[in-house]
């Protein structure tokens, strides 16, 4: 017997050998519907702090220039200081999405030589998940290495300014920082509303609060591009916040390379 | 979802399932999370299923998904487990010497790393060619072949009993 056919022997007896549970498709349904319901309640959640929120102004006081060459480490932790980048001129979305979900796209050309967070793409769905839903997606130049993800903090993220007044309200963010009790792999989502200096976070799983992400794990139809997906909803994000997107690679508590995209100035999005 | 579109949706999960479970339990040694793969699997599916059905091939999309949960899985994981002790031991036909025979190689292949053994349950159990297993696994066909090299080499390692299949044998093999 061959080598191919010893292991295609052994696969498949393993395989018969095991009894296949019996899928209910109300089951399917029921998850369909709970893992929508997270996902809304999430959003309620997070809509409830921001409306609390009155004229938004960066907390100086929290976030502050370290003075380095680069900002500190992103992070939902406050202690770690970090003042949002304050772009002062607007870009308007380009092009649509030529997916089945109306979408507007940005492209942002490869500047970033560090592998994992150059923000190449873009794409921000309106209206997604109903009225006053948003969902943004963050394209990546190339996928970060996995040896390059356990020994590194890579975060991205969307700073929003839904005042329009040309300040950051909040920081969405996720970094691969989570407790180690989660696991390996494990992440770590959070919304920092800027002006209260309230972090709403979730470490590791069971993810959905404070907002719903997913990617393909650099596995996906699109080699060597990583996909982020942020589910907010009204009346946190509205349809005419400007936002911009950005990602950091950190080593020992220390950003060492970091992109925005676009690279200066906000987008405005309608 | 429409009552036409769920009914398809229900000879889809009818039709497939069980080769879906089947493909996770392998990758994942585990029932129970080999049961969790395929319901977080049908239920993006069905979020989704009035565009996936409109896709060639439906069902290369699902492994796609399942392959991929799998892998965040293994991601998710902390690098201090013991994946042998995670496994159920499944029962065995045939003679004793077959499945003592059996139980070693299917042990073996689950102490490969994840990515090689996705490689060999896709070649070998779902016997898919290496370009389909390329684009299931998001990864050039050069290495697909790289780690069904590798996970060959490494089983011939861990299995070194020339009397079944020599070192030598397995280390032959082309990828």
């Amino acid at each position: 017997m061959t080598v191919d056919q010893r292991l295609a022997r052994v696969l498949h007896d393993v395989a018969d050998t095991t009894t296949s549970p019996t899928v209910d498709v109300a089951d399917v349904r029921n998850g369909a519907r709970a893992r929508r319901r997270r996902t809304v309640a999430s959003i309620a959640a997070l809509g409830l702090a921001v409306t609390m929120v009155a004229g938004a102004v960066v907390a100086s006081n929290i976030y502050h220039q370290d003075g380095g060459t680069y900002p500190s480490p992103m992070s939902p932790n406050p202690s770690v200081s970090w003042v949002p980048p304050t772009p002062s001129d607007w870009s308007q979305l380009q092009g649509r999405s030529t997916s089945s979900v109306p979408a507007h796209t940005w492209k942002d050309p490869l500047d970033i030589t560090v592998e994992g967070i150059d923000l190449t793409k873009l794409e921000y769905t309106p209206n997604y998940n109903g009225p006053g839903g948003a969902r943004w997606e963050l394209g990546l130049g190339v996928w970060p290495h996995p040896a390059s993800h356990r020994r590194t903090v890579i975060s991205f993220g969307v700073v929003v300014d839904s005042t329009h007044d040309g300040t950051a309200d909040y920081v969405l963010g996720i970094d691969n920082d989570a407790s180690h009790s989660t696991g390996a792999g494990s992440y770590r989502v959070w919304v920092t509303d800027l002006a209260a200096n309230k972090t709403d976070m979730q470490d590791g799983p069971p993810y959905g609060v404070p907002f719903d992400f997913s990617h393909d794990g650099g596995k996906g139809n699109e080699p060597a591009s990583m996909n982020l997906t942020f589910l907010l909803a009204a009346p946190f994000v509205t349809n005419n916040a400007n936002w911009y997107a950005w990602s950091s690679l950190s080593k020992n508590g220390e950003v060492i390379a970091w992109d925005t995209a676009p690279d200066t100035g906000w987008i405005y999005s309608s | 979802m429409q009552p036409t579109d769920e009914e398809r949706f229900t000879d889809f999960v009818r039709a497939h399932s069980a080769s879906l479970f089947r493909t996770g339990y392998l990758m994942t040694g585990d029932y129970q999370r080999g049961e969790d793969l395929l319901q977080a699997t049908l239920v993006r599916l069905y979020q989704r299923w009035h565009r996936i059905e409109a896709m060639e091939n439906p069902l290369g999309y699902a492994r796609k998904v399942l392959v991929n949960q799998a892998t965040s899985w293994w991601q998710r994981r902390s690098s201090h487990e013991v994946p042998v002790l995670l496994f159920d031991e499944p029962s065995w036909g045939g003679g004793v010497d077959e499945a003592t025979e059996h139980a070693r190689v299917w042990q073996a292949i689950l102490t490969l790393p994840p990515r090689q053994r996705a490689v060999l349950v896709l070649k070998y159990y779902e016997d898919l060619t290496e370009a389909d297993i390329a684009d299931t696994l998001g990864m050039a066909v050069g290495t697909v072949k790289s780690h069904s090299h590798a996970a060959l080499h490494r089983l011939g390692e861990l299995l070194e009993e020339p009397a079944v299949t020599s070192t030598e044998q397995i280390k032959g093999v082309t990828p």
